[in-house]
């Protein structure tokens, strides 16, 4: 049987990809772990390989499509052999408009060549436990349909039930309101997670049902027609057809509140929308500040440029990285994270490095500080900040710091309370150096000083532990020599 | 509830038996004054003087003939064997003559005789001391067997038994001899062909008798630390057998692993995989039925053979996960 190539899920973030271009031809060998496709994702650009060796059989979508994680996308097998119908219509495609299979809602969807293989692999024999074989008789339920979990390669009871259970996959709130409306679920499109039907998409469905059969026959996908609702749906009844209530209502209020725009978001910006609000609400967090002397450093900072070529020069934020990899080093409980009902404490130092671009923000992770020198990670630090800037960033860069760096220090920022990027136990926001006059053996003299913010998990870390913290900050960044060894 | 043995509930029930039915006898090898092989007679010559505790010369076809023969005049004898591999030494008169009169005297003649023997092994006690030879008489019609695996089955199981008018083989595990469990104080009776339950579970049935339901409870037990739920099945009585609760429980949990310490090769859990096969509950299955018995070899007599010659935990436990 053809093996499913899915839309791959780089991170607990990623929820859809976009198929940029296929790198294979339908008909086309490819081999285990040869790239077929190049994919891009809210953070980053990569090549999704080929889960067996055979023959690319199917692409289900052309290219710019964005999908859902985890959907399947391609099949590759053996020449000739028929592969399954696509059961799930790509439904998070709206953003770029395409991949909708207008009027194909349920079953074929290939992009091209291949006939209804539904007839054909019929004939093939399901090896299925005698209670798969009834559950699927009394769903009325085609065992070709159901992925088996049996260890023989048999359809089990439960996977039958599982199958059940996901087709078509829907909310309890959709369930029940399909329900109230005697809507079928297998007629509507989702467009939640992976297809998943939400209420939201019943309100075109169930004015759909009532009153036109046209739209069952050709099976069209409903209510992702937001973007471009027109004003004209104020007259919803009238019009009758595809406009639900809340389009109208959005149409309305648009005009009372002078609405210039209404802008989607991008991928990224979502992102960071629910992970900034989701530590925001969930951390009890507290930001404490210490102001640090950096004549010093900076004096020590130029020593260490001199002769150095202008884009190998370290930076103070290498310094910076440096001096928090040795106190998180020290102080174990920075390295903790909280999962709700225990502590667990890491042991290798990744430190994140907030990157601000010019529509969102990303953080690369330096890994293992702890065993590089100044150089090494000047040197690593500057090619992440780039790749990031450039959307060039693997999986493996970002993710799984123990703290994050953010460094607005270039910008005359006095002081700010920075937000933890989660699960870490801290982050350290880095202000301007800020020239002050100070007595010095009874001498007025200019010194630099600089505001850090650490804001910290207080279920992680309490007041007194981020002091010694802090201060240890201070004494490497004061007496930077230290950071040298 | 107090606790006693299974060896005094054994005892009781017979006493309490005697007591309220002047038929009922008991005879057997060395039951007076040496209490039987393994003691479960003790105090019962005292109690009902020789006349009805009656030992006979060590000859198993000429006592159970006897039993026969005064069962069938109005008697309700209980018979001993001190081992149940001797019954081979008197299956004409067990299986041709105790299984038969009934039927072939068109019902007018009954033979309410109990035949209590101890089987199985787990003694040190070797090959003509250990078997588990259930299926034998199971498969003779006209005889009821019967398993029992805590006190409080076996006394309420052989009160049935005795007042039961045709013959019963009444199946003791040696090993359980000494087990306590509760028992009370009142009169009861259990029902013949009539499982128990004995722990209720949704991922997988254990189903089982004898001396391998302690060790399927124990199975259970671990399984369930990991999150697996067994459901434990004892048959108590193997003919009539309690059908109902065997296709009920694969019905209810979908995989079913069949153990006993009788030899597994042709042994009684044959028949209780054909039991599901062959009713509505093959529809539920959702692995294929495992059979745990004995290896198929006389029993050895080194103890670490004869433990391993048996179900043990370990082979119970991998039978589960090779199914679940």
């Amino acid at each position: 049987m053809a093996t499913e190539v899915q839309m791959p899920k780089n991170g607990m973030d990623m929820t859809e990809g976009t198929i940029i271009r296929w790198l294979k031809k339908e008909g086309e060998p490819v081999e285990k772990n040869e790239p077929l496709m190049e994919i891009e994702t809210d953070k980053i650009t990569m090549e999704a390989e080929s889960p067996i060796s055979g023959i690319l059989l199917g692409r289900l979508y052309e290219e710019g499509t964005t999908v859902p994680v985890l959907t399947p996308v391609a099949y590759v097998g053996e020449a000739g052999e028929e592969v399954p119908a696509k059961t799930m219509v790509c439904a998070a495609a709206e953003e770029k408009g395409a991949g909708i299979d207008e009027g194909d809602a349920g079953d074929t969807g290939f992009t091209k060549g291949t006939e209804s293989p539904c007839a054909q692999i019929d004939e093939k024999e399901v090896a299925a436990t005698p209670f798969a074989r009834k559950l699927a008789a009394d769903y009325a339920l085609d065992l070709h349909r159901v992925t088996p979990g049996g260890s023989h390669g048999e359809v089990r009871g439960q996977d039958v039930e599982e199958a059940r259970n996901t087709m078509p996959k829907a909310t309890p709130l959709a369930r029940a309101m399909a329900e109230d409306l005697g809507v079928d679920l297998n007629l509507v499109a989702g467009s939640g997670y992976n297809g998943k039907i939400v209420s939201a998409d019943l309100n075109p469905a169930a004015q759909e049902d009532r009153e036109s059969t046209d739209a069952k026959e050709t099976g069209e996908t409903l209510g992702r027609s937001e973007s471009s609702a027109p004003l004209r749906a104020c007259s919803a009844e009238e019009e009758g057809r595809g406009i639900s209530v809340r389009e109208a209502v959005d149409a309305a209020m648009a005009e009372i509140e002078e609405v210039m725009e209404r802008r989607g978001v991008s991928g990224m910006r979502r992102v960071i929308a629910e992970r900034m609000s989701a530590s925001h609400r969930e951390i009890p967090s507290v930001t404490q500040n210490i102001r640090i002397d950096v004549t010093d450093l900076l004096a020590l900072r130029e020593a260490v440029n001199r002769g150095r070529e202008k884009n190998c020069r370290i930076s103070v934020n290498d310094f910076l990285i440096k001096a928090v990899g040795i106190a998180v080093e020290e102080q174990e409980r920075f390295r903790m994270t909280w999962e709700g009902t225990q502590f667990v404490l890491h042991g290798r130092i990744h430190i994140g490095m907030a990157v601000g671009m010019e529509d969102g923000l990303l953080v690369p992770v330096l890994r293992d500080v702890d065993k590089k020198s100044l150089g090494q990670i000047s040197g690593e630090a500057r090619e992440l900040a780039k790749k990031a800037r450039e959307g060039r960033l693997r999986p493996d860069e970002v993710g799984d710091a123990r703290i994050t760096i953010s460094n607005i220090g270039m910008y005359g920022i006095h002081s700010f309370t920075p937000i933890i990027n989660q699960p870490e136990a801290a982050i350290v926001g880095v202000c301007s150096p800020e020239e002050e006059l100070a007595l010095l053996n009874g001498q007025v003299t200019v010194r630099k000083k600089m505001m850090v913010c650490v804001t910290y998990d207080h279920r992680i870390l309490n007041a007194t532990e981020v002091c010694r913290f802090e201060q240890r900050l201070k004494a490497l960044l004061e007496e930077p020599l230290a950071i040298l060894l | 509830m107090r606790e006693i043995t299974y060896r005094e509930a054994i005892r009781e029930a017979m006493c309490e038996e005697m007591r309220r039915d002047e038929a009922v006898y008991f005879m057997g090898e060395d039951i007076g004054a040496y209490c039987g092989a393994f003691g479960v007679s003790r105090g019962m010559l005292e109690e009902f003087g020789p006349e009805r505790i009656l030992e006979p010369p060590i000859s198993e076809a000429a006592f159970v003939g006897a039993g026969i023969g005064s069962a069938i005049t109005g008697m309700r004898p209980i018979v001993e064997l001190m081992f149940s591999d001797f019954m081979a030494v008197c299956y004409d008169q067990i299986i041709n003559q105790a299984a038969k009169m009934h039927f072939m005297f068109a019902g007018k003649v009954n033979v309410p005789m109990v035949i209590r023997t101890a089987a199985g092994g787990g003694t040190g006690a070797a090959a003509q001391h250990s078997q588990s030879l259930e299926q034998m008489y199971c498969h003779v019609p006209g005889l009821k067997v019967v398993a029992p695996s805590t006190p409080y089955d076996a006394k309420g199981l052989l009160k049935t038994a005795i007042r039961d008018n045709n013959t019963v083989i009444f199946l003791e595990q040696k090993l359980l001899y000494n087990k306590k469990g509760p028992v009370p104080e009142e009169e009861y009776t259990l029902p013949l062909g009539k499982a128990d339950i004995c722990r209720e579970g949704k991922d997988v049935s254990l189903i089982t008798y004898g001396r391998m339901t302690p060790l399927c409870l124990e199975v259970a037990g671990y399984l369930s630390q990991e999150g697996i739920e067994a459901e434990v099945l004892d048959l108590r009585t193997l003919s009539p057998l309690d059908t109902g609760a065997i296709i009920a429980t694969a019905k209810k949990t979908h995989r079913v692993v069949v153990v006993h310490e009788a030899v597994q090769f042709s042994g009684f859990g044959g028949e209780i995989v054909s039991t599901i096969a062959d009713s509505e509950a093959f529809y539920y299955l959702d692995a294929p039925v495992k059979r745990v018995g004995g290896l198929y070899c006389p029993v050895p007599f080194s103890p670490v053979l004869e433990t391993n010659a048996f179900p043990t935990r370990e082979r119970v436990e991998a039978a589960v996960r090779e199914i679940l």
